[in-house]
């Protein structure tokens, strides 16, 4: 399931739930940490993505990632983020011709993905007794920044929890949170 | 010199279809900047002789930044320019400036944001990278990635 949201601020939106974005990418290496969430929350689905097109005025931010949460034998939420170098072109950005946008997700994001995890994790909760893989991705060679990857981390451990009820409304709230 | 003759909307005696909003103050006597494919040849005009911070020009940027939220690189902006109001400033201060000036007049005609940052660094002809201080940079790094630093030769 894809939907294409219009947000404020000349913002827009892509989401993905139980879905993947075309950005798949082969890792050339791994960053992880291991989550104690604050409360654990059951997962609703195994897939979530986000693609985010925020303007400031003079620049813009722009991210795409993708996540999918499997079962593991630890206790708490173990969180993966492939790393990798830049990849080809991806097709149809929300950036438009705004950027140039290639598949993929360079080092010096990786961490901000992480934080973004755990910010969730910390001050909402999260799934324990998962391994939480962040293997989607594309980045503009203008647009994207820590900030931008590490809400939009945030954002996708949250998509992976909502209910089925009133759900273009919680993402919603999300967006706008 | 540049000066801005009338902000943000109704900028007079101009050819262009969106670009009636800078003279060169020592030009007016002449006619508009030059003119050519329908595009002003300002290339970089602004950010190398100069551009007058004004009272009102800073404040029409502030409000057009306003709809787009925080985000702290455009504070760090506005306070350069603050700092600076009255004076002619250069470099990425001054493309700053006039990019939200005429992205504020494109968007204030009917232009959506997309069209009107587009037409406004066309304008300009600078870089995007350009548009804020290799200070403010250093200042919010996790506002900006490694392209916006190895452009403005910032150690990473």
């Amino acid at each position: 399931m894809k939907l294409t949201l219009e947000l404020p601020r000349h913002a827009r939106a892509n989401v993905w739930l139980d879905d993947a974005p075309r950005a798949t990418y082969a890792a050339t290496s791994y960053l992880g940490r291991t989550l104690a969430p604050i409360r654990t929350i059951e997962p609703a689905r195994r897939l979530a993505a986000i693609e985010l097109f925020v303007p400031h005025g003079p620049s813009l931010s722009y991210a795409l990632l993708g996540a999918e949460l499997v079962m593991a034998e630890s206790t708490d939420l173990e969180v993966s983020v492939s790393v990798s170098k830049e990849g080809p072109p991806l097709i149809s950005p929300l950036t438009g011709k705004l950027d140039r946008v290639s598949i993929g997700l360079p080092k010096e994001f990786a961490q901000a993905v992480l934080d973004g995890a755990a910010r969730t994790a910390q001050e909402l909760g999260a799934p324990t007794q998962r391994k939480l893989l962040y293997r989607w991705a594309a980045h503009g060679f203008v647009s994207s920044s820590p900030t931008v990857f590490e809400n939009a981390s945030a954002m996708v451990l949250r998509f992976l929890t909502l209910t089925e009820n009133d759900l273009e409304a919680q993402i919603c709230r999300i967006l706008s949170s | 010199m540049y000066t801005i003759v009338q902000i943000p909307f109704g900028w007079a005696n101009c050819p262009g279809t969106h670009c009636s909003w800078l003279k060169e103050a020592g030009a007016l006597a002449q006619g508009p900047l030059t003119v050519a494919g329908g595009a002003f040849q300002t290339a970089g005009a602004a950010a190398e002789q100069g551009i007058q911070i004004t009272e009102e020009g800073l404040a029409a940027v502030i409000d057009h930044l306003a709809q787009f939220g925080e985000w702290p690189a455009n504070q760090a902006m506005i306070d350069r320019l603050s700092a600076q109001l009255g004076e002619v400033v250069t470099g990425a201060d001054a493309n700053f400036y006039t990019h939200e000036l005429m992205e504020a007049n494109f968007m204030g005609s009917g232009m959506t944001y997309d069209e009107a940052h587009t037409l406004a660094i066309q304008i300009e002809g600078v870089s995007p990278f350009s548009l804020y201080h290799p200070e403010v940079i250093e200042q919010c790094p996790e506002c900006f990635n490694a392209n916006w630093r190895a452009y403005w030769g910032i150690d990473q």
